[in-house]
Order: structure tokens, then sequence, then C-alpha cells
């Protein structure tokens, strides 16, 4: 009977044990899964240089001189989408050089996800916009817009989730403070800042203006030479000082945040 | 039985306990140890000082090399006249070496000065790390001198051979003589940054603001940049034969800017402090803080660099994809993502820290 009791509790202990080193040996400790994520969607999926964006790219065009009153909203669409080949482009560069921690585990779920909705989203779209081809001509009825843009606003905001997450994670998670360093942090937070600000936003209008942010911004910003050369840049650290120091009282705020400074 | 379980138990605690503190102290290497090791190093490198001589160098391209290699008249001369076969070991191969070698004379007795008592916990870790890596050297300095002399007997017996740069037997012989110096170089590397590290550990910086020691410490972890590229990767494989694609322009086009940057780095290398040529700056504590500061940043991100090109991998490439990067990148899909950070890294980090060192240290 003791003999019993001091087996069942050895092999108790034992498995206990064994239970903690599989956990700790196969437990998610690097940043790969969402690297490989970015890195299908800019190389293989709807930003890189396929056909499903040109043809999406090829309706909006389109459609920014034939959606009427839906102008806005078609050039909203196209800024945003702009911008996220842009931003896609700086973190399939960057992401790959991250380590994990409590940021990437909060946000990895985000990131995949938005990237996975805005990937059928976009698979929507092109479906519809091929089959209501009008002809041979490549043009589409302006109702069409009414269909697409249901689709498009879903697209923008699984897509906006996820570069919200992807600005949480890289200042935190980024290696070399070479390529993540105040500079970087400044620029991706205001760009996360207008993403949330969109969801707030009412007036097409305004949501417009916000894409169009977000797309000077990381048109300007995200080049190799600045973001590379910020350490050895005066005149950027001082700014970046500033924006840092004062926030929205800076005086460098307004054209920063509008990718213009 | 149940005393036998006790025993062998406290046999099991008592060889980890060692095992633990061996390891916490290094086992127990002292900077006599070290000493020792080095000067063992010296005589062997004395024994073939006709092929490995310190001195002069001023026939080649860097003119403060203590170290340099005698080939063999042939291949000397080949050298001398820029034949493109040969000129990699004098630029890359020696150049490496020497600046790793000249670094461990003249910064070693940082550490064989002090005491054991005066060592901290830190500089005692290091040191067992430091040792091993220069009995490695030592063990590698004859194969090294045994393979500069079949190369010599070689080129010997076939000196009247016609376009040697076209016959295949004579650089399959000169490519594994560069596979037997890649191995060298590497560990004289390796010995150079491992007393780097021992030397930093021992807070010299902290207390002493010797420009030149600083500088030398610096210079000396750079090094790696060009021994990881260079000599690591592109000079174990021959890389000129394989297929001309764009990727191979492109690694070329990074090894010719890396021998450009190579002249700045030698260039501060070489600034120094003697009465002649006081061409060091006095930095102030606050300068010291932003170097060290902008330095650390720089070595991480050489750290991203050098796990880059384990990424790219190179010599896969080559060898087994014949340069074309379509085809790699089905078994390497981050492969051309790695080749952009190697770029940015040499193209743009390296020549902007080069620069910001040289602006802090050189006087104006």
């Amino acid at each position: 009977m003791k003999k019993g009791i001091i087996f069942t509790t050895i092999i108790l202990i034992v498995a206990a044990i064994l239970t903690v080193v599989f956990v700790t040996l196969f437990k998610e400790r690097d940043t790969d899964a969402v690297a490989d994520k970015v890195i299908s969607v800019v190389d293989e999926g709807y930003l890189s240089e396929d056909t499903d964006k040109e043809t999406i790219e090829e309706y909006l065009n389109y459609m920014r001189s034939n959606a009427g009153a839906s102008t806005d909203e078609v050039r909203m669409s196209i800024n945003f989408y702009s911008a996220y080949d842009k931003l896609g482009d700086f973190y399939r560069e960057h992401i790959i050089f991250t380590s994990y921690n409590s940021t990437y585990r909060a946000n990895r779920d985000d990131v995949i996800g938005g990237f996975n909705t805005a990937t059928d989203r976009a698979e929507d779209m092109v479906d519809y916009i091929v089959s209501n081809t009008a002809g041979e001509s490549e043009s589409w009825e302006a109702r069409t817009w009414d269909d697409v843009r249901v689709m498009m606003f879903e697209f923008i905001e699984a897509n906006n989730r996820a570069f919200i997450a992807l600005g949480n994670i890289y200042p935190a998670c980024g290696n070399s403070e070479i390529t993540n360093n105040d500079f970087t942090t400044a620029v991706l937070n205001g760009i996360n800042k207008h993403l949330s600000d969109y969801q707030n936003a009412d007036e097409t209008i305004d949501k417009n203006q916000i894409a169009t942010n977000v797309n000077n911004m990381a048109t300007k910003y995200l080049t190799d030479e600045l973001v590379y050369g910020y350490l050895y840049n005066a005149t950027w650290q001082t700014q970046i000082a500033d924006l840092t120091t004062n926030g929205e009282q800076s005086g460098y705020y307004g054209a920063f945040m509008a990718g213009t400074l | 039985m149940k005393k036998k379980i006790i025993s062998i138990l406290s046999l099991c605690v008592i060889s980890i306990a060692s095992v633990i503190a061996l390891a916490g102290c290094g086992g127990g290497v002292t900077t006599a140890d070290v000493l020792e090791s080095y000067n063992a190093m010296q005589e062997i490198l004395l024994e073939n000082d006709s092929v490995l001589n310190k001195g002069d160098t001023a026939s080649y391209r860097n003119t403060k090399n203590y170290y340099q290699i005698s080939y063999g008249d042939v291949v000397d001369e080949y050298i001398q006249s820029d034949d493109e076969n040969y000129v990699d070991l004098r630029d890359y191969y020696n150049s490496v070496f020497s600046f790793a070698m000249s670094y461990v004379d003249e910064n070693i007795t940082v550490i064989t000065n002090l005491k054991d008592e005066e060592l901290n916990s830190e500089t005692k870790r290091t040191l067992s790390d430091l040792k091993d890596s220069i009995d490695d050297f030592s063990d590698s300095i004859q194969n090294f001198v045994d393979a500069r002399n079949r190369l010599d007997i070689y080129y010997q017996n076939n000196v009247n051979v016609a376009n040697p740069a076209e016959n295949s037997e004579i650089m399959a012989r000169l490519r594994a003589f560069k596979r037997e110096y890649v191995d060298f170089v590497d560990k004289s590397v390796q010995m150079s940054l491992n007393l780097s590290n021992s030397v930093e550990a021992t807070g010299i910086y902290e207390d002493v603001a010797n420009v030149r020691l600083i500088k030398n410490n610096i210079c000396n972890k750079v090094i790696r940049v060009y021994n990881e590229l260079y000599i690591l990767d592109v000079g174990t494989f021959n890389f000129a034969e394989y297929q001309d694609t764009n990727a191979k322009a492109r690694i070329q086009a990074l090894l010719d800017e890396l021998q450009n940057s190579m002249a700045d780095y030698s260039s501060i290398m070489q600034l120094n402090d003697d009465n002649n040529h006081n061409e060091l700056k006095d930095l102030t504590p606050e300068e010291l803080d932003e170097l060290t500061e902008m330095t650390d940043k720089f070595l991480t991100e050489m750290d991203v660099y050098v796990e880059a090109l384990d990424g790219l991998d190179i010599q896969t490439l080559g060898v087994d994809y014949n340069n074309d990067m379509e085809e790699y990148l089905n078994r390497n899909e981050r492969a051309l993502i790695y080749l952009e950070r190697v770029e940015n890294f040499i193209n743009i980090s390296l020549p902007d820290f080069l620069e910001y060192l040289d602006n802090m240290v050189r006087r104006a």
C-alpha cells in the first residue's frame, strides 16, 4: 500500500516535471508567426505586385472619376492602399529582427487576424470586380461602388487593425536602436494615432484626410536613409526630441503628423 | 539501500555544484595562465617568422600592419603586381589578420599586468574564453604555415606555367590555401574579440579616459564586419566562378563597398597618440559617454547584420543554387530581406558610424 503511494507520487512528480519541460520547450518564443504573415502579404498577397492588386487599383483609379458623390471615399481608399504598401515594405524589412515579449504576445493575434480578414476582403473585391467588368472595355458601372465600398471599408478596418498592432509591436520588440529609435517610434505612434482616429471619424472628408496623412507619413519618413541615418542627423534629433517632450504642443507637431516636416 | 540512494544523490549534487562553480569562476584561469598562453603563441610565431613576420609592411596598402605574411616569392610577386586572384590575400586576409594581431599585442598587457585579486568577477569569467582562443590560434599556426609551404613548393615547381590564372590546378591549389587561411584569420579575430571583452570587463574605460584604448577597442570589434562577409562567407568557396546573376552582382557590389570602407577603417585604426603623432583628441567625459552609447547601438546593429548574413547564407546560394535567387527563394523565402538588410548595413550604417567615429577621435 505504502509502496503504491510512493510509486504514484513519483509518477506524478515526473509527469509534472515533464509537462513543465515540454511547455517550456514548445512555447512560442520568437516573432516568426507575425513576420511570416507580413512577408506573405507583402510578397505574395494583396500588397505584392500581382494581378489582384492591379485589379483593385485599376478599379479604384477608374472610380476616382466615375463615382460621383462617392469620390472622397474612393480617394480615401486609394490613399490607404498606398499607405499599406509603404508600411508593408517597412515591416517586411524589419519585423524579422525583433524579439518576443509581452507586447508581441498581446498584439500578435490582431496582426494575423487583421491580415487574414483583409486578404479575404481583397479576394472578394477582386471576384466582384472581375465578374462585373462591362464587356471588354474594363469599365465599371458607377453603381458597383455601392457593393465594393462595403468590402473596401471592411478591408480598411482589417488592415488598420493589423497595422496598429504592428505599430505597437515594433517599438517594443525591434532589436537594433539604429532602426528602432525615437524617430521610428514617433512615426509609428503618429501613424497609429491617425489609424485610431479613423475609427472615431464620422465624416468621409475627415477619413480621407486621415488616409492622406498616413500615406504622407509613411512615404516621407519610412525611408532607409531617414531610418538608418537618424542617429547621425542632429536636425531630426532636435525635432523629434521636441515632439517627444511637447507632444501636440510642439511647433513641429502639425507638419510632422501631416507628413510634411 | 536507503543509504545507497542518499550517497548517489549526494554525489550528483556535489558534481553539479562543482560544474556550476567551475563555470562561474571561468575554470580557475588566472592572468598568469593567459600570459603563459600568449608567450607560447609568440614563441610559435617566432619559430615561423620566415612566414609570419612582424615589421614594416610599407609595400602593402596598409602602412602600419605589424604582421606580414610571406607567401613565397612567386605568390608574393602576384600579390604585389595586383593580380586579381591574389590581391585579397593582401587586402582582406592579411589586413584583417594584422589588425586583429596588432590589437592583441597592444592590449594584452591590460589584462596580464593585473593581479588576480584585482580582477572583478566579470573579467574572471572572460579569461577562460580568452586563454582558449589564444591556445586555439596557436594550434592553427602550424596548419597555416604547412598550407603556405605546400603552396610555395607547388608554385616553385610550376613557375613557368603560362597564364596561371587560367590553369585549373593552380587555381584549385590557391583556393585550398585560402580555405586554410580563412580558418587562421577567423581564429585570430576570435582571439582579439575575446581580449576586447576581457579588457572591457575590467571597467578600465570607466576609470581611465584613454582615447587610444577606447578607439582600439571599438575598431577591434568593428573588424568583425570585414571578417564575417568577405573572409568567412565568401572566402570559403569559389564565389567568382558561380553564375553571373543579379544576386551575384549585388553581393559583388557589397564586397567592393567593403573594400572602400576598409580604407576608412584602416585610417582610424592607425591613428595613434605617441609623441610624434598625437593624432587623437582628448575627449571630455560627456563625449566619452556619447561615444560609448553610439558604439553600443552600432554594435547591436552589427549583430543584426551578422544575423542577416547567416540567414542569407551566400555559400548555399552560390554552391547549391548557382546564384539563382528566384530558385533559392523557394528554399529560403527570407533571403532577399536578409540581403537588403546586409546592403543597408554596409551602404548606410557602417560608413555613417566610421565617419562619426573618425570625427569623434581624430584631432582636427
